[in-house]
C-alpha cells in the first residue's frame, strides 16, 4: 500500500513541476529546457536549511521560493532577447551552471552524492515520515499550486501570455509590456517548481544534484508536451502516465532471473510509448482547446447610446499625463528619416493628423507608407525627426507605451492571436486590465471579475460592430481571411485609442463589409477620433478621406484632397500608369 | 473540359465548408469566384490544390481524376496556387525564393527567371535582398513570380491584387492575360475586388455559404448592375 501512496506522491510532485513549466512552454511559448534547475534550487535550499539549522520545512520552502524567483528573473532577462533554439541553449546552460555549482560545493551540498538525512516533513510537531502521513501535505500543496496555476492562466494575465505566444508584436501593439510579463512568468514558474523541490527533498529525506540534471529538464518538458501544451490537467495526466508506466514495466516477466537486460527493455518500451503518444495525439493527451466546449456566453446587449460611447475616444486615456489636450492636431510629425542601408525608405517626411479627420497615405508599393506607421508606433527606430502626440514627444518610445498614450495601429498583414478564441483576441486589445496585475488577480478577485464581465460585454459589442459576434466562440485561426481582417479592426476599436492608424484593412474583404467600414470610420471621425489610413482601394480613399498625402520613394510629393491629387496627371501616371 | 469539379465537398476536419459544388474551366479560360467573407472561396481553391482533402466528389484535370492528389503531385502536373498570405519565405533572398518556386522545374531556369524579371522588374533590382524587407506589394509580386516560374497550365489565384497599388493591379491583370494568351494557361481567380473580377474574367461563379448560387458571364453580370444585391 505504501508503494502505491509513494507513487501518488511522486505523481503529484511532478505534476506541480510540470504545471510550472507549462506556464512558460505551453502558455507563453518560451521553450525552456532548464526547469529542473529551479526544482533543484527549491530542494537544496529547503533541505539544507533543515539539515544544518533545523529550520522548519515551510520556512525552508519559502527561502527556496525566494531564491528560485530571483534566479528565474535573472534568467528571464537574457531570455528576453532570444527565442526558440537560442532560448533552449540558454536554459540548458543555466541548468548546467546550477548542476555544476551543486556538485562542486561539496562541503555544503555533499557534492555528487548529495546529503542524506534531510529532516522529514512535519506539521505542528507531528512527524510525517511515512508516505501515508506525508500524502495529505503533498495533496494540500498540489492543490494550492494547481489553483495558482489555474488562476494565472484562466484570467486576463493568462490571456496576455497566450497572446505573446501567438504574436509578440501584436501584443506589444495592444499595449502589453512584454518585458514585464516575461520576467513575471519566469519568476512564477521558478517559484512553483521550488515548492515541489522542497517537498521532494523532505519527503525523500535526501537531496542529490543528479536528480536535477538537464536530462530531468527534458523529462519535465516531455510531461508538458505529452500532456498537452497550455492544458494544466494535461500536465497532471502526463505525470500520472509517465511515472506509473516505468513502474508497471518493473513487473515484466524475467525481471528476477536476470536473463534479459530488463532495464534496457524498459527504456525501449518507454521510448516506443512516447513515439506512439506523439504520433496519435500530436497536441498532447489533453489538447489546449478542449475545455471551452459547451461554455455558454450571455451578455447584456449594448444600447445605442453606449455604442456611441465605446466608439468615442477614451477620455481617461487622453488626459493621462498629456499636455495640450485641446490641440487640434493630435499627431505631428517633423522631418522623419529612415534609411535601410542605401534604401531611403522614409526621406524627410512631415505630416499632421488633424483631430476628427481622416487622412489617407497613398502611393505606389514600396513608397514607405507602412514604414511611417512602424516609425510612429515604435516598431522601427527613427533615424532622425520628431513625432509628437498631443504635444508630447513619443519618438522612439516602445510600442506598448505609445498604445497607452492613446495611439493604436493595425497591421498590413493579418496579425491576430491564432490559437485563441475570437472573443479573447478582442479582450486582449481592451487596454490595461486589473486582471493583468498579480496583486488584483489574487487579492482583489471581485474587482477583476467585475471588470472582466464588463470587458466581455464591450468585446462582444465591438465584434458586433464588425459583424463577427456570431463567431466569438471559435478559434481565430478558423476564421476566413476577410473575417480575420475584420477581427483586427474590432481589436483596433477595442483599444479605444484616440489616434488610429489603419493599414489596408479593407483589402480582401467583401463589398458589403467595405461599405460598413467606410461608414464606421466616418462615424468615428465625427465622434472626435483622429484617423490615418493606408489604402489602395481608390473608391474608399475618395469616399472617406478628408486629406491625402501622396508618397513616392519615401518622400511626400503632394498633399491635398483625394480628388485634387487624383486629378493631377503627374500623380496618376505614377499611381495608375496612365 | 480542362478542369472540372463534380459534387465537390471540402472542409476542415469534420466541419464542411464547401457543400457539393460543381464547376468547370475551359482551356485558356479565365474564371473568377466572388462572394461573401467566409463563403468558401479559399477553401475551394485549397481543395482543388490538395491542401485540404476533399470529403466527397471529384476533381478532374485534363481528363484525369486528380481527387486527393498531394500539392506536390499537382504542381508537377501543372497546377499552381497562390495563397492570400504567407506565400514567401521571408528569411530567404528574393532570388532564393524564386529558385524554390522553380523546385519542380528540370530544365534551365535562367531563361524563365528573365521572363519573371521582365514581368516584375523590381524583383530583379531586389534579387539579393532578404524578402522580409520587401513592401507588401513587392512580396505579392514575388509570390506570383514564384508560381509563374513553373509555367503552370492552371493557375489558382487567391486575391492576387491584395495590397497592390492600382498601377500594379492593371499591370498584373495585363500580364496574367498575356500569360494566358502565350501559354494557354487557365486561371481560376478569387477576387474581392468584384468589379475588376467581372471585367477580367470570362465567367464568374458567385458563392454563398459554401454553395454556388449563380454562374454568369463576367460582362453580363457587370451589365446587370444589381450584382450588389448578391451580397
Amino acid at each position: 500500500m505504501d508503494y502505491v501512496i509513494h507513487l501518488i506522491i511522486l505523481v503529484l510532485l511532478y505534476s506541480v513541476v510540470a504545471i510550472s513549466l507549462n506556464l512558460l512552454v505551453g502558455f507563453t511559448g518560451l521553450l525552456s529546457v532548464g526547469h529542473a534547475a529551479f526544482f533543484g534550487i527549491g530542494a537544496f535550499a529547503s533541505g539544507l536549511l533543515a539539515y544544518y539549522h533545523g529550520v522548519h520545512f515551510l520556512i525552508g520552502m519559502l527561502a527556496g521560493i525566494v531564491i528560485a524567483i530571483i534566479a528565474g528573473a535573472l534568467v528571464s532577462i537574457p531570455a528576453l532577447r532570444v527565442k526558440d533554439e537560442f532560448l533552449v541553449l540558454l536554459t540548458i546552460g543555466f541548468n548546467m551552471v546550477i548542476f555544476g555549482f551543486l556538485v562542486t560545493q561539496q562541503d555544503l551540498t555533499g557534492g555528487r552524492w548529495g546529503k542524506v538525512g534531510i529532516p522529514a516533513l512535519s506539521f505542528f510537531g507531528i512527524n510525517l515520515a511515512t508516505p501515508a502521513k506525508a500524502l495529505p501535505i503533498v495533496i494540500l500543496f498540489f492543490a494550492i499550486c494547481f489553483a495558482i496555476g489555474w488562476r494565472l492562466t484562466h484570467s486576463p494575465f493568462g490571456r496576455v501570455l497566450k497572446a505573446m505566444r501567438d504574436d509578440e508584436n501584436a501584443a506589444k501593439a495592444f499595449g502589453k509590456n512584454i518585458f514585464r510579463f516575461k520576467v513575471l512568468v519566469f519568476s512564477l514558474g521558478a517559484g512553483l517548481a521550488a515548492i515541489a523541490g522542497s517537498l521532494w527533498s523532505h519527503y525523500h529525506a535526501y537531496v542529490e544534484p543528479r536528480a536535477f540534471t538537464v536530462n530531468e529538464s527534458i523529462f519535465l518538458l516531455a510531461l508538458v508536451v505529452i500532456g498537452g501544451s497550455a492544458n494544466l490537467w494535461g500536465s497532471v495526466l502526463a505525470a500520472l502516465v509517465l511515472i506509473t508506466i516505468p513502474e508497471i514495466l518493473t513487473f515484466l516477466p524475467g525481471a528476477e532471473t536476470g536473463e534479459v537486460p530488463i532495464s534496457a527493455v524498459r527504456i525501449a518500451i518507454y521510448g516506443a510509448l512516447l513515439v506512439v503518444f506523439m504520433r496519435f495525439r500530436p497536441k498532447g493527451l489533453l489538447p489546449e482547446h478542449l475545455s471551452f466546449r459547451g461554455r455558454k456566453l450571455q451578455y447584456l446587449p449594448i444600447t445605442a447610446e453606449e455604442k456611441e460611447n465605446i466608439l468615442r475616444p477614451d477620455e481617461t486615456k487622453r488626459y493621462s499625463g498629456l499636455s495640450g489636450e485641446k490641440n487640434e492636431t493630435p499627431l505631428q510629425i517633423e522631418g522623419l528619416y529612415k534609411h535601410f542601408g542605401g534604401l531611403k525608405a522614409v526621406d524627410n517626411v512631415s505630416l499632421d493628423l488633424p483631430k476628427g479627420r481622416i487622412t489617407a497615405l497613398i502611393g505606389p508599393n514600396g513608397a514607405g507608407k507602412t514604414t511611417i506607421f512602424n516609425l510612429i508606433t515604435g516598431f522601427l527606430s527613427v533615424d532622425s525627426g520628431r513625432i509628437h502626440l498631443r504635444g508630447r514627444e513619443i519618438t522612439n518610445q516602445p510600442p506598448h507605451r505609445i498604445n497607452h498614450l492613446g495611439l493604436a495601429r493595425s497591421f498590413q498583414e493579418v496579425r491576430i492571436f491564432r490559437n485563441m478564441l475570437v472573443l479573447d483576441n478582442v479582450l486582449v486589445a481592451c487596454g490595461k486590465q486589473k486582471g493583468e496585475n498579480l496583486g488584483d488577480l489574487f487579492f482583489r478577485p471581485w474587482r477583476v471579475a467585475l471588470e472582466e464581465k464588463e470587458n466581455c460585454r464591450l468585446a462582444m459589442a465591438y465584434l458586433d460592430i464588425v459583424g463577427l459576434s456570431e463567431k466569438a466562440e471559435i478559434l481565430a485561426n478558423d476564421l476566413a481571411f476577410a473575417e480575420q481582417k475584420l477581427l483586427m479592426l474590432a481589436c483596433l476599436l477595442a483599444t479605444r485609442a484616440e489616434v488610429l492608424l489603419i493599414d489596408e484593412v479593407v483589402s480582401g474583404i467583401d463589398p458589403g463589409s467595405i461599405e460598413r467600414f467606410m461608414s464606421l470610420v466616418r462615424q468615428l471621425a465625427n465622434w472626435g477620433k483622429t484617423i490615418c489610413i493606408i489604402e489602395h482601394n481608390i473608391d474608399v480613399v475618395k469616399t472617406v478621406a478628408d486629406l491625402a498625402y501622396f508618397l513616392s520613394e519615401g518622400k511626400v510629393i503632394a498633399v491635398g484632397t483625394p480628388d485634387e491629387l487624383l486629378a493631377d496627371p503627374k500623380l496618376t501616371k505614377i499611381y495608375f500608369g496612365i | 473540359m480542362f478542369m472540372e469539379l463534380n459534387d465537390f465537398e471540402v472542409g476542415y476536419s469534420k466541419k464542411v465548408i464547401v457543400h457539393g459544388i460543381s464547376m468547370r474551366i475551359g482551356e485558356g479560360e479565365i474564371v473568377s469566384i466572388i462572394g461573401h467573407n467566409g463563403a468558401g472561396k479559399t477553401t475551394t481553391l485549397k481543395g482543388i490544390m490538395g491542401i485540404l482533402r476533399p470529403l466527397r466528389g471529384k476533381v478532374v484535370f485534363k481528363g484525369q481524376d486528380i481527387t486527393g492528389h498531394s500539392p506536390l503531385e499537382n504542381v508537377k502536373n501543372g497546377i499552381s496556387f497562390l495563397p492570400q498570405d504567407r506565400f514567401i519565405f521571408p528569411e530567404l533572398s528574393v532570388k532564393e525564393n524564386l529558385d524554390l518556386g522553380a523546385y519542380t522545374v528540370e530544365d534551365d531556369i535562367n531563361s524563365r527567371l528573365e521572363i519573371i524579371y521582365q514581368l516584375f522588374p523590381i524583383l530583379k533590382e531586389r534579387s539579393g535582398q532578404r524578402s522580409s524587407t520587401l513592401s507588401g506589394g513587392e512580396r505579392r509580386m514575388l509570390g506570383l513570380g514564384m508560381i509563374l516560374i513553373t509555367r503552370p497550365q492552371l493557375l489558382l489565384l487567391d486575391e492576387p491584387s491584395l495590397g497592390l497599388a492600382p498601377v500594379l493591379v492593371t499591370t498584373l491583370l495585363e500580364s496574367l492575360r498575356n500569360i494566358r494568351d502565350s501559354f494557354g494557361t487557365s486561371i481560376l481567380l478569387v477576387e474581392q475586388n468584384v468589379r475588376q473580377a467581372m471585367e477580367f474574367a470570362q465567367r464568374v461563379y458567385v458563392m454563398k455559404m459554401g454553395s454556388i448560387i449563380l454562374e454568369e458571364k463576367g460582362e453580363k453580370l457587370l451589365q446587370r448592375g444589381e450584382w450588389w444585391d448578391l451580397f
